[in-house]
């Protein structure tokens, strides 16, 4: 029954929405009562709406009612939380962007849109200033014919306006646009930036250099330079100066997707070059040595600023270091800094342009090139970095420097700004930190007028102002001590003129003897007040880099999505961990176990074929004559010697060269018991058994093998354990991770699958071999967006099987999941896979299994 | 050999190899391709004092013999051979170098099949003899014969590895690539490079071997960077002799040989 909304409910009302929006107020008021009964309802309406108009209100209470019907917590999220998210847009932008939410509401998934609501605004507050109408009409035009599009199409449109041209995103629309035709459920992935397809077309130009087709040479390059071993993701925009990885120590590092900055290819893949040194430099010359310069530069008070005066810090000197020890980057690096000069003259100024272009600057000299609203800033900064170019700076260096830049390139409160300037909200000041917005966008006159009372010429510093300035002396200042050299009197006009000078405090004990200011010797104020504490977020930060840099590099494999019928780029996310091993214990028993089998299944592996042909000499039967032999044979009859019989070579298959790799899946199910000699035994103790057998009857004929293990839980978190790999010898090691081996989470299948062709890739036999030894199908949490459905990891897995086959590795899955044959049907062909009908036979059957594999081929 | 083979010692492997030496111990010199194991034993067969007090480098007091696995007991030892109407017997490498008191260099060793390799037994405990069954001699070795293998671990199979009771005949000196510094003084000397542009070559070694755990499995030899070095000093562009020298030789790999082609562009600009 319809609720009366009497005077009294009313009363905030009035004001807030009109007469027309009330009906669709109440009706929604009607659906989502469960959740939030009045006068709740009423008090969740923002004033914010208050602003907006008739049309932006009845398409914000529009999409909350599309979506009511299937989730009134969504629902309520619209009606909640929208109207704040939102308040930082223009109004122009604001409606556009109502409107979408309307079409989209619909058709989107309720949690998605529960979960992208809150931070609306702020995805469109990502997108350059300029760009974001036109990408708000793009999505609104995607948002049109498929409205279940829309909302990934909003959650990436600031990657799109980073990675592609205006002509390029057009293009990339008008494909998607056909694509989804055929196929309208690929739409949602197309238009999300989550298809290979997808990708390859915003990214193909002929002119723009991709990670995909360099990231082989990339990431060999940066190991070689670094000595660390390294890999490469895609991410972000081209940036000079990159931030700092959160854990170096498992060795990602991450590079834009494409670069299309200048105007030939060769010259975006010589920036890839430049930037791959530039990271590459970061590990070789300590920058991430002292783990606590990354810990404290998040532990400030503004640690947004901060970072950025280090990465400008740290970035001149790791340059300087490079250029040093290579004397080919030398070149490299000077023309991509004036080549980015030249290439940001248009560019409207920024903060973050400002620390760009200084770095560019002091790497590359170039007066001609720096703009002019940046050469006061220039003339200041650059001789804070020179003390960095000497070879002894490190990174704790680069940090005290940029205390001292963060403080000096900060914008004093006594600044005029335009309007314009505070309603452009580009990016925050250094000073202000991180929340809300900032005036970042200055003129060049904001940047070097200053304060109306700056004294106007060197004489104007009376010795009054120097007396109330203090000079905190950082401990590390020593170290700069030696290539530090003394500020005028007019360096001291120009930062008292940029109001810089303001921002240190005032003293009360220091005096000064001396007319100079020691450069090296100034520390700033961020500096000297924060001590090096310890806090737990930072000590969890550390945990976590521990965790990860103790398991190993980091992978990250495209999956296939049947829905869409298209590869999800970068999709998984595989890590390499370690496995705890037992003393060897587990070994030693299992072949004490077995011990009538092994001698059974050695002989019979010795029967088996191998598989290429070489002339074996020196036989006393065969196919031909050994000439030699016979020569020998011959000169010894002569001598009256009895010479030897073996004078016949043969064609025989001796040489063995096959390699296998046996892939186990170490979910969470083996745990379970099963019926196996007459006693209940766990199902990953069999099938560790299986492995010992089967390595002790190789290790006899010399076959190359290799194990690992497979679990993880989620797309990003896919496990790889290394159990034995192919150059190691059965030791105590590989005995130990045999015994290790535990059951774990999930059976994500794909990505160990692809991670093992990669294992493979420098085995050089003529016959190579997978095995996959499995207790179940592929299953994990968020494989694929049907959770009640299997037919996502089961077509992945078949995907990724074929994949292995175009590699030239023969698969093979064994299951002991009498319910195999179902799915295993659908991933691979009959003779491709065997079901094993008793678990407890599965030690004795796999070297049969092997054999006949083997011999077959 | 008239002059002493120039080797730069890297560790003590001069001091080893010379004790074993005054004590005629079997040694087994292991370490990857190109690493200077082969001019070590040169420099060292030119050095050593024989035992009648006569100083370094007689002719052929160094009898090297490069293993395959078509090596036959009888290549080593020795074989009849028909010279017109006659039937005479040869000396194997083996057999003379033990008669003669050479040092005896078995290079790559695993190569061999393992029933020749087992010959050498005799000669490498205490025994020192030197069974030829087919003169029916059991030769005692002379007092300055030493026998040296060589082999490179790196992976090797079951099949073409060396058997415990062959490696515990030898006294195991190992070998890798030297420092920088040191890479490029033999650099320089072998190639005739000034040692600026030495140094250039090896740090491009240094740098190539840190793909090793990438597939790269030995690095750059340096025996490849002295020869890139002699193209240089032949007038060869720097890059052009690291390409053709090192990426290409090391790797068929297009994105390796790139990356290396990289990294020497950053060397050598």
């Amino acid at each position: 029954m319809r609720r009366s909304i009497n005077a009294t409910t009313l009363r905030p009302v009035p004001g807030l929405l009109e007469s027309q929006n009330l009906e669709r107020w109440q009706r929604l008021g009607e659906i989502v009562r469960s959740l939030l009964p009045q006068p709740g309802f009423q008090r969740a309406l923002s004033e914010d709406v208050g602003g907006w108009s008739v049309e932006e209100r009845d398409a914000w209470l529009d999409a909350a009612l599309a979506v009511a019907p299937r989730s009134a917590r969504a629902a309520v999220a619209v009606y909640r939380e929208a109207p704040p998210a939102l308040r930082a847009l223009p109004s122009t932008l604001r409606g556009r962007l109502l409107d979408i939410l309307r079409l989209a509401a619909a058709a989107a998934d309720p949690v998605e849109l529960t979960a992208l609501i809150p931070v609306l605004g702020a995805l469109i507050l990502e997108i350059p200033i300029t760009e974001r109408g036109d990408a708000l009409d793009l999505a609104l035009s995607v948002a049109k014919t498929y409205p279940v599009a829309a909302l990934g199409l909003v959650r990436c449109l600031a990657r799109l306006t980073e990675e592609a041209t205006d002509d390029r995103i057009r293009l990339w629309v008008e494909r998607g646009f056909e694509l989804a035709k055929s196929r309208p459920e690929a739409a949602r992935a197309y238009f999300a930036l989550e298809s290979r397809t997808s990708n390859r077309i915003l990214h193909s130009s002929p002119t723009a250099a991709s990670l995909e087709e360099r990231e082989g040479v990339l990431h060999r390059y940066i190991q070689m330079l670094s000595g660390v071993p390294a890999f490469v993701r895609p991410g972000g925009p081209f940036l000079l100066r990159p931030p700092l990885e959160e854990t170096p120590a498992a060795g990602g590092v991450v590079l834009p997707a494409t670069i299309e900055i200048l105007d030939t290819w060769e010259d975006n893949a010589r920036l890839y070059r430049v930037l791959a040194a530039l990271l590459a430099g970061r590990r070789e010359f300590g920058t991430y040595a002292a783990p606590d310069v990354v810990t404290h530069i998040r532990d400030t008070e503004h640690p947004a600023a901060l970072e950025a005066c280090f990465l400008l810090a740290d970035g001149y000197r790791v340059a300087r270091r490079l250029a040093m020890s290579y004397p080919g980057l030398r070149g490299d690096l000077a023309w991509a800094m004036k080549t980015l000069q030249a290439s940001w003259q248009e560019v409207p100024p920024s903060m973050m342009l400002l620390l760009d272009m200084l770095l560019a600057h002091a790497i590359a000299p170039q007066q001609e090139l720096l703009a002019p609203w940046a050469r006061g800033a220039a003339a200041v900064v650059v001789p804070c970095l020179t003390p960095l170019a000497a070879p002894a700076a490190t990174a704790s260096d680069a940090l005290v420097t940029a205390g001292l830049l963060a403080a000096l390139l900060s914008f004093p409160a006594s600044h005029k700004v335009s309007e314009a300037s505070l309603s452009a909200t580009a990016e925050p000041s250094l000073a202000a930190g991180d929340d809300g917005p900032q005036p970042s966008a200055a003129s060049a006159e904001d940047v070097a007028g200053g304060d109306a009372r700056a004294p106007q010429t060197a004489e104007d510093i009376s010795p009054e102002l120097l007396a109330d300035l203090q000079i905190q002396l950082g401990e590390l200042a020593e170290r700069m001590t030696a290539a530090g050299r003394p500020l005028t009197a007019e360096e001291l006009m120009r930062l008292v003129e940029s109001g810089l000078i303001s921002q240190l405090a005032p003293g009360t004990e220091a005096t000064f003897a001396q007319a100079g200011l020691y450069v090296t010797q100034l520390v700033g104020k961020v500096l000297g007040e924060k001590p090096l504490a310890r806090h737990s977020r930072a000590a969890s930060s550390r945990t976590r880099s521990a965790e990860l840099a103790g398991a190993g590099p980091m992978f990250l494999y495209d999956e296939w999505d049947h829905v869409i019928a298209d590869y999800r780029p970068s999709w998984c996310c595989l890590r390499e961990v370690d496995i705890t091993e037992d003393p060897g214990s587990f070994f030693t028993r299992t072949l004490e176990r077995y011990a009538p089998l092994v001698p059974e299944i050695r002989r019979h592996f010795q029967r088996v074929r191998p598989e290429s042909w070489r002339i074996v000499r020196g036989l006393e039967d065969g196919d031909d004559f050994d000439l030699n032999a016979a020569i020998d044979a011959r000169a010894e009859w002569r001598a009256r010697r009895s010479p030897s019989p073996k004078l016949y070579t043969a064609r025989a298959r001796i040489e063995r060269e096959v390699a296998t790799l046996f892939l186990l899946d170490m979910s969470a199910s083996t745990d379970e018991a099963a019926e196996a000699g007459g006693a209940r035994r766990r199902i990953i103790d069999i099938e560790k058994e299986a492995l010992v057998i089967m390595a002790a009857a190789l290790e006899e004929i010399g076959d190359m093998y290799a194990i690992y293990g497979f679990s993880g839980q989620g797309r990003h978190s896919v496990e790889f354990y290394p159990v034995k790999t192919f150059t190691e010898r059965l030791g105590a090691g590989a005995k130990g991770r045999i015994g290790g081996i535990q059951p774990r989470s999930s059976t994500r299948m794909g990505a160990p699958l692809r991670h093992s062709v990669r294992k493979m890739a420098n085995v050089r036999t003529q016959a190579r071999y997978l095995i996959l030894i499995s207790d179940g199908f592929p299953q994990d949490l968020d494989y694929g967006e049907d959770r009640r459905s299997y037919d996502y990891g089961i077509s992945d897995t078949a995907v990724a099987l074929r994949e292995v086959e175009a590699a030239r590795i023969k698969p093979f899955c064994i299951t002991v999941d009498l319910a195999g044959h179902d799915y295993l049907r659908q991933m691979c062909d009959p003779q491709r896979y065997m079901v094993i009908e008793n678990v407890g036979d599965l030690p004795r059957e796999l070297p049969k299994i092997y054999q006949q594999l083997v011999r077959a081929a | 050999m008239s002059e002493v083979p120039y080797y730069l010692p890297v560790g003590d492997e001069k001091d080893i190899f010379t004790a074993a030496w005054e004590r005629r111990l079997p040694v087994l010199l292991k370490g990857p391709t190109g690493c200077g194991k082969t001019r070590f034993l040169e420099h060292m067969a030119c050095t050593v004092t024989r035992s009648n007090g006569d100083g370094p480098s007689i002719p052929g007091n160094l009898v090297t013999v490069a293993c395959h696995e078509d090596l036959t007991g009888s290549d080593l030892v020795g074989r009849y051979l028909i010279k017109g109407d006659e039937t005479v017997w040869i000396d194997g490498p083996l057999t003379r170098a033990v008669r003669q008191g050479a040092i005896c260099y078995l290079d790559e060793i695993v190569e061999a099949r393992k029933d020749t390799v087992v010959l050498i037994h005799p000669l490498t405990d205490y025994r020192r003899l030197l069974p030829v069954d087919k003169t029916g001699e059991l030769l005692e070795a002379h007092a300055d014969f030493l026998l040296v293998i060589s082999y490179n671990p790196g992976y090797q199979s079951v099949l073409k590895d060396l058997k415990p009771s062959t490696r515990q005949r030898f006294v195991s000196i190992e070998f890798d690539y030297p420092s920088r510094d040191l890479e490029a003084q033999i650099i320089a000397h072998e190639s005739g490079l000034d040692v600026e542009w030495a140094l250039r070559l090896a740090q491009l070694g240094e740098k190539v071997r840190h793909l090793r755990p990438s597939g790269l499995a030995e690095g750059v030899s340096t025996r490849l960077l002295v020869y890139a070095g002699q193209l240089i000093r032949q007038g060869v562009a720097p890059r052009r002799a690291c390409a053709v020298a090192v990426s290409h030789s090391l790797t068929d790999e297009a994105d390796s040989q790139r990356a290396i082609d990289d990294v020497a562009a950053a060397i050598f600009g």
